[in-house]
């Protein structure tokens, strides 16, 4: 696939939170690229700037947060190339792509719908904004999207509300609301962590028949380092608000070079292998907030470099198919960002 | 040692009633535990699993007695010729044996009191059972290193610790009454990857080290598989399948446990996928299916599992497993 294909590409992001206590750079220098039809994972412990990376690409930024730079081009269908992070977050513009060519799926299905109006109502809110103004055609919509998530009875779901719905129902209901104006892409923010393993594998299950009939690419975010292996093709892991590494999934599972992903991925019980000890990572994950100009994993880190490590910033290098920020790989330092020389 | 029971309960059961309203004039009987029996062998670890609602945290809690048990009968071996049974003790005969059960609970954001110091949240316990110690303060210091604590962190608030170190709190709370049995309810479940490896391991290491024994509750199975010895596996308030650890995940018998085991996600990309998908999900408890609880979502269910309850059927490996039909299916291998 050539670099132009691409359908959504980020190029150094940085969103910062200015608080009293300083600048919490929750992402800090992220690119990220999405192929059309392509799923992608970015996984990390919670803190680690997931979330805020992908509100980015919609702007749902709130106050004191901002994007203070970086680009997120997304391609529409007709190949026409919009910058997401210059238009204004309350914009026509935005509001035209927020939920319509990309979508959301939440966490948590019970906060995330309204409770005092019907499952039918939320759904139709959204397609009577985008898309069908018929009242008759746009419900006839919603309970198609309704049965394309699997409900054998789209009517009396469209008429309940969200409190009728078991927890796996709820995430139905929220993935029909996701998928109610066709998007092209579809951002699944932890879709099945609240959920059993049972309703967890029915989901996923759903969420693949999708992406391979409407060719629709998914970017998901878990800390479940299984459903990332079952569902994606490529890893970004993040730590610190940065990209650490990244990589096909078959790579970095078998051949991991970050120290960081190699101890995240030999700290999960396994289900499917005996393990004598689990691994730890000593410590607690960090918070950005006025981060040192050093590799975040430093003091965490088993092979960290003294001298190097703990005085400059690797940068994000290709090695082999896969891109890890290390300087057990690379020499490359960064260079201070005008941020870094504004805090100084 | 091995052979030794800690716990052994038979036929527990757990009935709510929910109160009539004026629409409906009669009450209905919730059946949140419905006749559980198990035993738990000294210093080892059962793990509890199933889906939510299925009743894990309530057979729990009737196990120490948190809650009162509807029906059944628990009996608590202190020692080995001191047999004591739990379910006969009133609230007062039961206040000195509440030291040897304890339990750490999920989330350690809500289960420690925001207004008392870490040492005082820990030392709570020592004086709620009256322990004869000459210096508290030195022995909550003691507890504090044990889990991995240090002597400065005595006099700080909870929210000043991160989520691990609450959890390690937690558990220093509930090591400080020196206990025999701990019911650990979900209590990994909230902690990030890298902490949560350092809490189990924790876990196993007070284990060894106090001779412990511990029900684990956890919707993880992997967590679960890591940590226990032997397994348990509940739907809809009863248990389906028991035994081993080996047994149940090499060797699953139950269509239900089968069905679990394969639809967890594993951690490699080069696994042909295996996954069994459920249709549907459990059942209200309010009104439960009739015969096997499980036969609506049971792809081998025949008119007989409608009708009959099934009961438990010893295999050969030493495996319990509740379905009418056990020697005829056959499951596949998962792992």
């Amino acid at each position: 696939m050539s670099q132009s294909d691409f359908k959504l590409k980020i190029e150094n992001l940085k969103t910062f939170f200015f608080l009293d206590e300083g600048i919490l750079k929750a992402v800090n220098n992220v690119d990220i690229i999405l192929y059309p039809g392509e799923s992608i994972g970015i996984i990390g412990e919670s803190g680690c700037g997931k979330t805020i990376t992908v509100q980015s690409i919609l702007n749902l930024i709130q106050d004191p947060g901002m994007i203070v730079e970086g680009k997120i081009i997304y391609n529409q269908s007709n190949n026409n190339q919009i910058d997401l992070a210059g238009i204004d977050k309350n914009s026509l513009e935005m509001r035209k792509i927020r939920g319509n060519e990309i979508s959301f799926i939440f966490q948590e299905p019970m906060t995330s719908l309204s409770p005092v109006h019907t499952i039918g109502s939320q759904i139709l809110e959204k397609i009577k904004l985008h898309q069908e103004k018929n009242k008759k055609l746009a419900k006839q919509k919603a309970l198609e999207k309704l049965e394309l998530v699997g409900f054998s009875n789209p009517q009396q779901i469209f008429e309940s509300y969200a409190f009728n719905l078991s927890g796996g129902m709820r995430q139905r209901a929220m993935i029909a609301m996701a998928l109610s104006c066709d998007p092209s892409i579809l951002i699944a923010d932890e879709p099945t962590t609240a959920l059993d393993v049972t309703i967890q594998a029915q989901i996923l299950d759903l969420i693949e028949n999708i992406k391979k009939e409407f060719n629709t690419s998914i970017i998901y975010i878990t800390h479940d380092l299984g459903v990332i292996a079952e569902t994606v093709e490529r890893i970004y892991v993040m730590y610190m608000g940065k990209v650490v590494e990244s990589g096909s999934v078959k790579d970095i599972f078998s051949n991991p070079l970050h120290p960081y992903t190699k101890s995240l991925l030999k700290s999960i019980p396994r289900i499917d292998l005996e393990i004598d000890k689990l691994e730890t990572i000593e410590g607690n994950v960090p918070i950005p907030l006025n981060p040192p100009w050093h590799c975040g994993f430093y003091n965490r880190c088993p092979e960290a470099i003294g001298g190097k490590c703990d005085k400059y910033l690797p940068i994000l290098s290709n090695i082999k198919q896969q891109q890890v920020r290390c300087f057990l790989y690379s020499e490359n330092k960064e260079e201070k960002d005008e941020w870094e020389q504004f805090i100084e | 040692m091995s052979d030794e029971y800690l716990i052994t309960a038979d036929n527990i059961k757990k009935y709510y009633t929910l109160k009539h309203n004026f629409l409906k004039s009669k009450n209905v009987v919730v059946k949140a535990v419905d006749g559980v029996s198990l035993q738990i062998q000294k210093g080892k670890t059962l793990g509890i699993v199933g889906e939510s609602g299925c009743g894990k945290t309530t057979l729990g809690r009737c196990l120490i007695r948190a809650i009162d048990p509807t029906d059944g009968q628990i009996v608590f071996f202190k020692s080995k010729q001191d047999k004591i049974n739990l379910t006969e003790l009133n609230n007062n005969e039961l206040r000195s044996y509440r030291k040897f059960f304890q339990m750490i609970f999920q989330d350690p954001y809500s289960s420690l009191n925001p207004r008392l110091t870490v040492g005082e949240i820990i030392k709570e316990a020592l004086l709620y059972h009256d322990l004869k110690i000459n210096n508290y303060d030195e022995k909550v210091v003691d507890i504090l290193k044990v889990v991995g604590l240090e002597e400065q962190h005595f006099h700080r608030y909870a929210h000043a610790f991160s989520g691990g170190q609450r959890q390690r709190i937690g558990i220093a709370r509930a090591l400080i009454s020196q206990p025999q049995f701990i019911v650990c309810d979900e209590s990994v479940s909230a902690l990030d990857v890298s902490i949560q490896a350092q809490i189990i391991n924790l876990l196993i290491n007070l284990q060894k080290k106090y001779n412990l024994t511990y029900l684990f509750i956890s919707h993880d199975l992997s967590v679960v598989k890591y940590i226990s010895d032997y397994i348990a596996v509940m739907y809809l308030g009863k248990i389906v399948e028991k035994g081993e650890k080996k047994h149940i995940f090499n060797n699953p018998m139950h269509p239900y446990t089968h069905a679990l085991l394969s639809s967890v996600p594993v951690p490699d990309p080069f696994r042909k996928k295996t996954r069994t998908i459920l249709p549907g999900e459990p059942p209200n408890p309010i009104s439960p299916p009739s015969g096997c609880s499980f036969h609506p979502r049971c792809k081998y269910a025949k008119d007989k599992c409608k009708k009959e309850i099934p009961e438990f059927i010893q295999t050969g490996e030493g495996q319990h497993v509740a379905c009418h039909f056990v020697k005829e299916i056959k499951l596949s291998k998962i792992f």
